[in-house]
């Protein structure tokens, strides 16, 4: 039995396992540009970085550091800041989690919502809420975080933007904008697209562009430009090939170039352009862009990559004229970035 | 450093020990079991095994008894194979020579095959899975029911009770004559699998109670067995298993219903006959498999249901002392599901031939080929080379062996709208093995022992991996070369004094899984470990015997397992101990009855298998097993 004894012993020694560690909290200080990695879906790994642009350092996990240990929840998927909370939408954990801009820790948790995907700010006691499966958008109050009521969609709302007193839905299974009076939340209008309608922008004109992916099943993409004053379509850049795909959207900070995510790159357009434009601003080559934004403020562009979607990603960061200033590591599949105020 | 000694010892100890591998291990009832002589790199777990009350399904019984790791996602939940670090689609799942792996998705879950249904499990590590056919990269498991020909009828009537809920009903009946015997098999089984866990997502860690994971399962298995005369056999079988789980979240998601009822009808008829110099061998299997899902919050009810007609038709004969195995495979594969636009049809046409000589009194060498041919569209040839090495005066031997596999996309990877992806290639692997096997008798019918090493390395072109778009979808496509080696090994030494016996097992194995490709210069996942692929593991199991009693300790050891590709993110690893005790009455006479009662999680280790999936911590069963024979 002595074999016995050494089979213990040496499985034993396999069987050690390290403590459980526990992160000191980040202080936030002037930095200011928070990454939220959306993480695997169903795999709960979502997380948020914080990236301080003068110092050029980056906590890849802030969220958890700063919430003792706590992680976010699945898939991180969009978040707003009004006054000095941010709104983070925690899609497949059904919750938005509120947190002190000041230190990155969670005040609240606005839960029984279905599948959340994004934020628009109406004012400080409302905003609406799009949602994935629940055929419905939430109207929330931000300021006492309760649900104040729901507005019938009859399907899936991607990303949403307020003009001219009427919010603008991109609705997905419809393939239409709905154009909804934000006083009375009634529906105004519904404007047939291209299909996969999933971001829009408001441009200096009061514009709204919305961009169409053009659905699953070979459509070709397609960007629009609507008059937010009479709801109706100013023009349509439908894209060469089902391979010219138009994804994310943004706007610059002065709101008169127009950036997208495109097959072989990041795009920019500025808004009196009559055709969309044929080469990359800035060429993705190897890399996987997924997600990117503009800092309001610098006008510097922030692109995420989510390599392999099984690693930590990359930001890279780019001055307006598309020259890399700097390249950073951050968590698994960063998707949005947003710029705390 | 004595100790890191002794263990580095005991190590190389395993490696000049050799053996075949674990014929007859770990008895809790009195079984006959005889040795039966396989090839190194194969293991056979026998009925003695099969019945131990410790094993749910098929997934928890490998688990413990292989060197294979099974990515489960909670007691009675989603179990797949990953062996030899390979992907879930990598392995084969044979009944009697047929592949049960689904066209749809290519995977078996393990937690639809309960152990009941089954007389025997193999194993066929690596390259020795393709004498069944090919797509298993990294081996393949195989079931299959087993008559014993005599005048009999035999009832056994078995109920195990266990923590959450757990409750398993079963029935066989054993009927028949010297040519003739009906099996007859049934199974009951429910739980709620409610345990309870620390919520590590909540602040102050609060204690918690899983939720929605309740199921039921009900199957009937009947098989026929008819003896024309000493060399014509002809068999039927039909298995029907109807699985309803209610899916637990992760522990991240507080509310999230879903629900999945899998529905499965297999049948197969095999028919054999035995010439002088011959053997002609001819299986045909209709299978019919439904999955409903159903998720609340989503709003989503989907089916899909798969049909195949799997034949095969094997002639093995001798010509001029070389041993010659032709075979024949067709299967046709239809699916229709909400993700699929239109019912989808594959044929898929193999062939093979295999020629085995003895070289030399203590040298064997066997080649082989094999083609696959995806009507309408590609065709793979997959040579293999074989050599065994029996030393004289000795029972040790040595194997090598090279060659090819490949595994054919799924239907899915292929067709499922909106991404799926038509042009994908096919996933080929060039292996290489090399292997001992050794047993020794200590003491004339005392003390055996039984050991075996291997050490295995395979390159894997094309490899399929889904992953997420940057335009709202996931999409299959061929990203990774990658390399898989490593090392397993196996001990059991067996001991009888009198009405004492004593057997002590153990396995481990060392498997390096990873990836050489590198997107560009911020990718770090080149030449690092696959997700969730653990790079050790262990198995130490105890059995004693005396008399009506046995007493039986299993300890696991499973290593680290990392999250994400750049592995800096892990699972930390865990060892979890499981004791029994089973007691027999009455064994001599018509109405045996076996008493098991036992403590899974002795050590009550909190971990998880799966990322914020939760296991349970120290739970218990009973089981009573009542027989009546004639």
């Amino acid at each position: 039995m002595k074999q016995l004894f050494y089979l213990f012993v040496a499985l034993s020694l396999f069987s050690c396992r390290t403590g459980d560690e526990q992160d000191l909290p980040i202080i936030v200080g002037d930095a200011k540009v928070l990454i939220l990695n959306e993480g695997n879906f169903n795999f709960g790994n979502a997380s948020l970085s914080l990236y301080n642009q003068n110092e050029k350092t980056v906590d890849a996990s802030v969220f958890q550091s700063n919430n003792l240990g706590r992680p976010i929840g699945d898939v991180v998927q969009s978040a707003v800041q009004i006054g000095e909370e941010l709104f983070v939408v925690v899609n497949n954990s059904s919750k938005i989690e509120v947190l002190n801009v000041a230190s990155l820790t969670s005040i609240a948790s606005i839960q029984q919502l279905n599948s959340p995907r994004y934020i628009a700010v109406a004012s400080a006691k409302k905003a609406y809420v799009s949602d994935l499966y629940e055929d419905k958008l939430y109207v929330i109050d931000p300021s006492s975080k309760q649900l104040l009521k729901t507005i019938e969609t009859k399907g899936w709302i991607e990303e949403m933007a307020l003009a001219n007193n009427k919010l603008y839905l991109t609705h997905v299974d419809s393939n239409q904008l709905w154009v909804l009076d934000s006083s009375a939340d009634s529906i105004l209008k519904k404007i047939d697209l291209h299909e996969q309608p999933q971001f829009i922008e408001i441009d200096t004109n009061q514009h709204a562009w919305i961009a169409c992916g053009g659905g699953f099943n070979g459509g070709k993409s397609a960007l629009y430009c609507i008059q937010t004053s009479n709801d109706s379509i100013l023009s349509v850049f439908e894209g060469a090939a089902v391979e010219d795909k138009i994804g994310e959207l943004e706007m610059n900070s002065s709101k008169d170039e127009l950036h997208f995510l495109g097959k072989d790159g990041l795009y920019a357009m500025n808004i009196k352009e009559i055709a969309l434009p044929s080469t990359a601003k800035i060429a993705k080559g190897d890399r996987l862009f997924y997600g990117f934004s503009i800092d309001p403020e610098t006008d510097e562009i922030y692109i995420s990559d989510a390599i392999d979607y099984q690693q930590k990603g990359v930001v890279y960061r780019y001055n307006y004229q598309g020259v890399e200033l700097d390249a950073f590591k951050v968590g698994i599949i960063p998707g949005d970035i947003v710029f705390l105020k | 450093m004595k100790r890191v000694g002794t263990i580095v010892f005991f190590l190389m100890a395993t490696t000049t020990w050799a053996q075949n591998t674990p014929s007859d291990t770990v008895k809790i009832k009195q079984v006959t079991v005889k040795s039966i002589p396989i090839k190194s790199n194969q293991e056979r777990l026998d009925s003695a095994i099969l019945s131990d009350p410790q094993h749910l399904n098929l997934g928890d019984l490998l688990s413990k008894k292989s060197h294979l790791f099974i990515k489960s996602y909670g007691i009675g939940s989603l179990a797949t194979i990953s062996l030899r670090g390979s992907g879930s689609g990598h392995t084969q799942l044979n009944w009697n020579g047929i592949s049960l792996n689904s066209s749809m998705n290519g995977t078996t879950d393990l937690a639809l095959f309960p152990l009941f249904f089954m007389d025997e499990v193999s194993l066929n590590y690596g390259l020795s899975s393709s004498i069944d056919g090919t797509g298993g990269i990294g081996g393949s498991v195989n079931i299959s029911t087993v008559p014993q020909f005599k005048k009999q009828l035999n009832v056994v009537v078995s109920s195990n009770v266990g923590s959450f809920g757990q409750q398993q009903l079963q029935a066989k009946v054993k009927l028949g004559k010297e040519n003739f015997q009906s099996i007859t098999k049934l199974i009951h089984h429910q739980a709620d699998n409610d345990f309870e866990y620390k919520d590590l997502t909540l602040e102050g860690f609060p204690t918690r109670k899983v939720k929605n994971a309740s199921l039921l399962q009900k199957g009937v298995m009947q098989s026929f067995f008819l003896k024309f005369n000493k060399n014509q056999l002809l068999e039927a079988n039909l298995w029907w298993f109807d699985s309803e789980r209610n899916l637990p979240p992760l522990i991240t998601l507080r509310e999230n219903t879903e629900f999945q009822e899998d529905i499965s009808i297999k049948s197969l008829v095999k028919y054999s006959k035995y010439f002088d110099n011959s053997t002609l061998k001819l299986t045909a299997a209709y299978l019919d498999d439904q999955l409903n899902y159903e998720n609340q919050r989503a709003g989503i009810a989907s089916k899909s249901e798969t049909k195949s007609l799997r034949t095969r038709a094997d002639y093995e004969f001798v010509l001029k002392k070389i041993k010659l195995h032709s075979q024949v495979k067709f299967e046709n594969n239809r699916a229709t599901a909400d993700g699929l636009s239109e019912e989808v049809v594959q044929n898929r046409l193999e062939l093979f031939f295999k020629a085995e000589k003895n070289i030399t009194k203590q040298l064997n060498a066997n080649a082989s080929i094999r083609s696959l041919q995806v009507l309408q569209k590609q065709s793979y040839f997959l040579p293999q080379l074989r050599f065994d090495y029996q030393f004289r005066r000795s029972n040790l031997k040595l194997f090598a062996l090279a060659g090819k596999n490949v595994s054919y996309p799924s239907l899915n990877d292929l067709y499922y709208q909106p991404s799926g992806n038509s042009r994908l290639e096919a996933e080929e692997s060039e292996s290489v093995e090399v292997g001992t096997a050794h047993e020794i008798e200590l003491i004339k019918d005392k003390l055996v022992v039984h050991s075996s090493a291997t050490l295995f390395y395979t390159n894997i072109e094309n490899y399929i991996q889904w992953e997420p778009t940057a335009f709202g979808f996931w999409r299959p496509s061929n990203l990774e070369a990658v390399e898989t080696r490593g090392a397993e090994f196996f001990i059991a030494i067996k001991q009888r004094q009198g009405k004492l016996k004593k057997q002590l097992t153990a396995t481990y194995s060392y498997t390096s899984s990873k990836n050489y490709e590198k997107q560009h210069e911020f990718d770090r996942s080149s030449g690092k470990q696959l997700i969730y692929i653990p790079e050790h593991k262990g198995n130490v199991s105890l059995n004693v015997e005396y008399k009506a009693s046995a007493i039986n300790l299993n300890y696991q050891v499973l290593g680290i397992r990392h999250l994400s590709s750049d592995n800096e993110e892990l699972l930390p690893r865990y060892s979890l101990l499981d004791v029994g005790f089973s007691q027999q009455f009455n064994r001599a006479g018509k109405h045996p009855i076996t008493l098991s009662v036992g403590v899974k999680n002795v050590l009550n280790e909190e971990y998880q298998a799966i990322e914020w999936r939760p296991m349970p911590n120290r739970n218990y069963f009973i089981k009573m097993v009542y027989q009546f024979k004639t």
